[in-house]
């Protein structure tokens, strides 16, 4: 039987000491062992039966349970002040084969993969791999695990594919203490598997376009999310290239995403009538202290079919600069505020990514380029969305802000990411423009503006200048602020909510809830929720 | 990972480490020593990495000694055990 430790503590933190937060317990959920229980959907039911018999525990106590994965998230989502559930340790894999998709399904079998949720996005690859597969998109690195990336919007700046959950098609979720309560979800327009399947998994299945959409970007509040289907690619090599080019040039870029009649020419990636291909991902940074007339940008370009003659991506050596130095600069900082753009000045190098020379370039898979991320100490990053078409006024009013009412610690970039389906993704535009400035984390003092308030400024100065944004969901910003979820979603947010609680029963909207999720009003049931939102529809309805 | 090893503040938050520091009786007619990782400390027996120190006074303390204490700082990152 699947087992699990309870750890009585007091505190709890993210990855990068965004908290300490309080706690009460903190359990960490085993798998029975394979030689004991050989079957993969034995054991998956198995762990499905104990976090039943959690939540069932936690709503004697009166408790309320949150799963966590990794810890990357900085904002206090995955934070809940009585359990939090450690499920790094859930990382099973089950088979999909072909008879096992939905008679209306347009995936192949061979494209399908069910990962429980503890998989990272290290081992989901490593799996994937040995299939001759790749994920679509990923974010930056590869230690996030697959139900955290989905539940506050992991993404690139793959603008073209999307964020992580953009290709999710399938969703088991735990949602109370019963065994009817482990439901699988997917979209009834676009299936995947068969009932069979769910059966195997012991799950009743709901094909709900809506339903599945809102619970997409759950928020870690629409259940335990236990595992997921995810769909894949053949796998592909990404041509990497790191350029300084004109600000004017990038700007322009950033609003139009008109590859094809730019000027931004790579000499290797150009069609046979000598236009610039569209790059796979597109990544500006940008030093708010400095008034340098050129950006440095990250292209890639995604090449098919794969194949294994190139030189080996990662770098054998990779250097980080002294943490005791960081603390010291830090520490100056608070006290010197003034000196952190001749600081991030003087660390450019070490901060920004090498600008190749003239023809070089990285070449690897999606999962060699996006490797372990090498800093882990303390760390804040805010990311906001806007429509791309607003990014540069978006960004000039924050950096402005930034050089005004800071400095602060960090240095801003800018990714592009496709529009989502989910209800509450926070790349709800036609093409996101995320903004983000991610840098040390730093305490604020008479002389330096804190991280609460500066996330505070970035809403204010967005909303006062009628910009339309959203932020990460697992990012550092003034989650508290009157009103700021109806501005980001309008509608959106009140639909959430209607699923949730149609969904989960009061009981366990209540014991999936935390902080976070009331701060941000979230958590309160609307007035009036229409009927029959939760049925399960046929694949040809509407 | 075991959320008690999870409160470091280097690269190895948040993995699974095993920390030898200690000083090993050898003789001086030991060549090599062999550190086993045994199944209690890394229950998958597969490792993901290894780091080894190397220090002036690890290296002092083996010359005053004839190779008869030798300082040993090591660290293991743990692969998570299969499920």
């Amino acid at each position: 039987m699947a087992t699990t430790q309870t750890h009585i503590r007091t505190q709890w933190d993210t990855l990068h000491r965004n908290g300490p937060f309080p706690i009460k317990q903190h359990l960490v959920t085993r798998l029975e062992s394979n030689a004991l229980m050989p079957s993969k959907f034995d054991r998956y039911n198995d762990a499905a039966t104990e976090i039943r018999r959690l939540i069932s525990d936690s709503q004697l106590q009166q408790h309320g349970f949150r799963p966590f994965g990794s810890r990357w998230s900085m904002s206090s989502i995955a934070h809940q002040k009585d359990r939090v559930h450690q499920n790094n340790l859930m990382h099973l894999d089950l088979p999909i084969l072909p008879a096992d998709l939905h008679a209306q399904t347009g995936y192949k079998a061979e494209n399908l993969f069910f990962f429980q949720c503890g998989n990272t996005v290290r081992e989901i690859s490593q799996v994937l791999e040995a299939h001759g597969k790749s994920l679509k998109a990923s974010g930056a690195s590869n230690g996030q695990t697959i139900a955290g990336c989905i539940s506050t919007g992991v993404h690139g700046s793959a603008w073209q594919e999307g964020a992580v959950q953009d290709y999710i098609v399938g969703l088991n979720l735990i949602i109370g203490p019963k065994p009817e309560d482990v439901v699988y979800l997917e979209r009834h327009n676009k299936p995947a598997l068969s009932d069979a399947f769910a059966a195997k998994i012991q799950a009743r299945v709901i094909r709900n376009d809506n339903l599945f959409h809102a619970a997409l970007v759950g928020l870690g509040s629409f259940g335990f999310i236990h595992g997921v289907v995810i769909e894949a690619e053949d796998r592909f090599l990404l041509h990497r290239y790191v350029r300084k080019i004109d600000k004017t040039m990038a700007e322009q870029l950033a609003v139009t995403m008109d590859f094809i009649n730019s000027q931004f020419k790579i000499t290797e990636e150009i069609d046979a009538q000598g236009n610039p291909l569209l790059p796979y991902h597109f990544k500006i940074f940008i030093n708010p202290y400095t008034n340098d007339n050129q950006y440095v940008v990250e292209a890639m370009y995604k090449k098919t079919p794969y194949h294994t003659n190139y030189p080996d991506p990662l770098a054998g050596i990779e250097k980080s600069l002294y943490r005791d130095l960081i603390y010291l600069l830090i520490k100056i900082s608070e006290k010197f505020p003034n000196s952190i753009p001749w600081f991030i000045k003087r660390l450019e190098k070490e901060i920004l990514p090498e600008v190749d020379p003239a023809e070089e370039k990285i070449i690897g898979t999606l999962y060699e380029i996006f490797w372990d991320a090498p800093y882990q100490g303390p760390a804040f990053a805010c990311s906001v969305g806007v429509d791309h078409k607003d990014s540069i006024k978006a960004l000039n009013l924050l950096t402005k802000m930034t050089r005004e009412e800071g400095p602060v610690p960090g240095i801003f970039a800018m990714r592009f990411v496709r529009q989502s389906t989910a209800t509450l993704a926070f790349t709800r535009f036609p093409i996101t423009c995320v903004i983000e400035i991610d840098g040390i984390i730093w305490k604020g003092t008479n002389n330096l503006i804190s991280l609460e308030s500066y996330g505070r400024r970035m809403v204010e100065v967005l909303k006062n200048n009628q910009i339309k944004f959203t932020s990460h969901w697992g990012k550092n910003l003034a989650w508290d602020f009157p009103g700021l979820i109806p501005y980001m979603y309008g509608d959106k947010a009140k639909q959430w909510k209607n699923y949730r609680n149609s969904l989960l029963s009061d009981e366990m909207a209540k014991l999936f809830s935390n902080d976070f999720l009331d701060i941000t009003g979230l958590s309160l049931k609307e007035a009036n929720i229409p009927p029959n939102l939760i049925v399960s529809l046929p694949s040809d309805s509407p | 990972m075991p959320p008690i090893d999870m409160d470091r503040d280097d690269w190895y938050r948040d993995k699974w480490v095993i920390e030898i520091d200690t000083v090993i009786k050898a003789g001086a007619l030991i060549d090599e020593i062999t550190f086993k990782v045994g199944s209690e400390a890394c229950e998958s027996g597969k490792l993901f990495s290894v780091e080894y120190k190397d220090t002036f006074g690890g290296n002092l303390l083996y010359l005053v000694t004839f190779g008869s204490r030798r300082k040993v700082k090591l660290l293991y990152v743990c692969m998570k055990p299969d499920e």
